[in-house]
């Protein structure tokens, strides 16, 4: 695995290894595809994940692609930053056609839109109009509150019913 | 009640057909109450496939926006006496979502419960002693939840479409976060 | 006044076969249970159901379907009057047998019509399986009724019953033994018990042709359900075990019968559909054919 570390940190990127089986790899933005395709070449065949995460003081989304290496048991983590005031990204389906899912549930929850990818339309969420839940400037219990709890002083021009008894 | 309604009452207690509509973790709490060591057929209570058949909804669990739309579907395919039972601790409050943007939490807002089970999870004994509630309730003539959904369907269905029909964001500073991005 | 005889005598029938049919079902969950080691439900456990059906508001889906239900519903109260039932015999008709077995068809075919009419997919799929399951089990059962004819030289079930008294020896369980064994797979089909309940799969087609049926349409299927029980049970009673010298003795054959199949029911897992009509193709036709040569021989 130390190899795979040394080569990418040849390549003038920042690797490291992450306990016995593991390593990440931070790369810019626009050397994803590059280096993505550099470790599937080289045994990262299997795809496992695709996950974001807000930084929001940094004002980035983290995009983490997570690959397996069967040939030798290494997982290898790709981490890259981008912009969360203009989310946008290069779609990775031509390397791999499960990226399609992954992308549009990110797109979903964090509105990072990606570019090539065909169909970013909802997967779980109904009609949904507020910030996208997920990010961390989205007040999920204000939104409970306000969506599914009455307050004594508003009843919407509804007359609470009689009980039947 | 006449005569005859205390009879019919007192046959439909005793005959009661359920549809599970299994949404959480509860559904892992009926298998042990319809087989061998609870048996709630001698009750005269048997899990049915369709909503056309059943007399009892039983909702086990949380529901999310999308669920909830599904139950409402299933609770009006219902054939009039029927009775609703909610189930765990996510009916009555949200439980452990209760600040979740996605899970409902009072379903009594948006269809009528008749008997709420408290629990996280309810054992099996507790949802036969729900079960044995609920037949006394209708042979007493209690249980109209049925009734009242018919008395007070503008308010449930302004219940409903408050969170079906959302036409505009729910948070207004969302919005103008949504805007200044 | 022979006519009202006759009327009076035929309702009666339809009301004998209903209540036996209903209490054969009530014991058969009581027996059921006990074999899953449960207590069970009370036996007049399936009267309080129909009781609260029928108590039950309802919807219906049109003409078509509520047709189609009385239909059936009227078939098969048709077909019971042909069936000698110990001393009661309405009707001694020559042919009663080809008579029964063509009413039961109408039966299906009835139900078919009403509930495809509904429009919901899972009925469609069930009442699909059910008539191709009635082809799988009508070809074995009609070389048994082949054997039984040609054995008996007459088609009137009030000959056979006849030719079979004076014992257990004289039964044609003892003369036929390959047709019984047929007949009784075939039986387990018509039932719609385990192993060929396929056409009321509640786990995969939502009980198949009763899903729309609600309120008081599902007591007319209980009803109806519970005359086919009667019917099919009461046609190999009077095919195979000799009928019986009074009414009660034949009910107690019948439910022999249906605590076989009751016990088969509890312990076997569905067949596929077509795993189930090649089944009743191979092994109870093959049983069937073999009896057929045997008597021919």
């Amino acid at each position: 695995m130390l190899d795979f570390v040394e080569k990418l940190n040849s390549m003038g990127l920042d690797a490291k290894p992450l306990g016995k089986w593991e390593f990440e790899v931070t790369v810019p933005k626009e050397r994803v595809a590059e280096i993505l395709s550099y470790l599937k070449s080289a045994g990262f065949r299997a795809f496992m994940g695709l996950a974001c995460v807000d930084w929001i003081d940094d004002g980035e989304f983290e995009l983490v692609y997570n690959l397996q290496s069967y040939g030798e048991a290494i997982q290898a983590l790709v981490k890259t930053r981008i912009s969360r005031v203009k989310p946008i990204m290069d779609s990775m389906m031509q390397l791999w056609e499960l990226c399609q899912v992954y992308e549009r549930e990110i797109h979903e929850f964090f509105g990072v839109k990606f570019v090539g990818n065909p169909n970013l339309e909802p997967f779980f969420l109904e009609n949904w109009l507020d910030t996208p839940p997920l990010r961390k400037d989205f007040d999920t219990l204000a939104y409970s509150q306000e969506l599914f709890e009455f307050k004594e002083d508003e009843t919407h021009g509804i007359e609470t019913p009689e009980r039947i008894e | 009640m006449s005569e005859w309604d205390e009879l019919v009452n007192y046959f439909r207690g005793r005959s009661m057909w359920m549809l599970h509509y299994c949404t959480g973790c509860g559904a892992i709490e009926l298998p042990p109450t319809m087989t061998s060591r609870w048996d709630m057929e001698r009750f005269g209570i048997i899990p049915m496939a369709t909503p056309r058949q059943a007399d009892i909804l039983l909702i086990t669990g949380y529901l999310s926006i999308k669920t909830l739309k599904r139950v409402v579907y299933t609770y009006e395919q219902m054939s009039a006496p029927k009775w609703v039972l909610g189930f765990g601790s996510c009916t009555i409050n949200g439980g452990i979502y209760w600040d979740s943007y996605g899970v409902i939490q009072n379903l009594d807002k948006y269809i009528p419960v008749d008997l709420y089970i408290a629990g996280c999870m309810p054992r099996p004994e507790a949802i036969l002693d729900a079960f044995g509630k609920l037949k006394k309730m209708v042979q007493k003539g209690e249980a109209k939840g049925y009734e009242k959904y018919i008395k007070n369907y503008d308010w449930y269905k302004a219940n409903q479409d408050r969170v079906f029909r959302r036409t505009e964001p729910v948070l207004r500073k969302a919005e103008e976060v949504t805007k200044s991005a | 006044m022979i006519v009202l005889l006759k009327l009076i005598q035929g309702i009666g029938a339809g009301a004998l076969s209903i209540s036996i049919g209903l209490l054969f079902v009530g014991i058969g969950r009581k027996i059921t249970a006990r074999i899953h080691r449960r207590y069970g439900p009370p036996f007049v456990q399936n009267f309080i159901d129909l009781f609260k059906l029928l108590s039950k508001k309802s919807i219906s889906h049109g003409f078509t379907f509520d047709l189609g239900l009385i239909a059936g519903f009227s078939a098969l109260l048709a077909a019971v009057v042909f069936l000698p039932m110990g001393q009661i015999n309405i009707f001694p008709h020559n042919s009663s047998l080809i008579m029964i077995l063509y009413l039961m068809t109408m039966a299906y075919l009835g139900m078919a019509m009403g509930v495809s009419s509904s429009g919901n997919p899972n009925a469609t799929v069930g009442i699909a399986r059910a008539l191709t399951l009635t082809m799988g089990y009508e070809v074995p059962f009609a070389a048994v009724i082949f054997s039984v004819y040609l054995f008996a030289h007459t088609g009137s079930l009030t000959n056979i019953v006849a030719a079979q008294s004076g014992g257990f020896m004289n039964w044609n369980l003892v003369k036929l033994p390959f047709g019984f064994v047929a007949a009784e797979i075939a039986l387990q089909g018509m039932l719609g018990e385990a192993p060929f309940d396929m056409a009321i799969a509640p786990a995969e087609i939502a009980s198949g042709p009763m899903v729309e049926m609600g309120g008081k349409y599902l007591g007319f299927g209980m009803l109806q359900h519970s005359i086919g029980l009667f019917l099919e049970t009461g046609i190999m009673v009077d095919l195979f075990l000799g009928g019986g010298s009074n009414v009660w003795i034949f009910v107690i054959k019948q439910f022999e019968l249906y605590f076989l199949a009751l016990l088969v029911n509890a312990i076997f897992p569905r067949f596929k559909i077509e795993d189930g009509v090649s089944f009743m193709w191979k092994v109870p036709l093959l049983l069937g054919i073999v009896q057929a040569l045997i008597v021919v021989l």
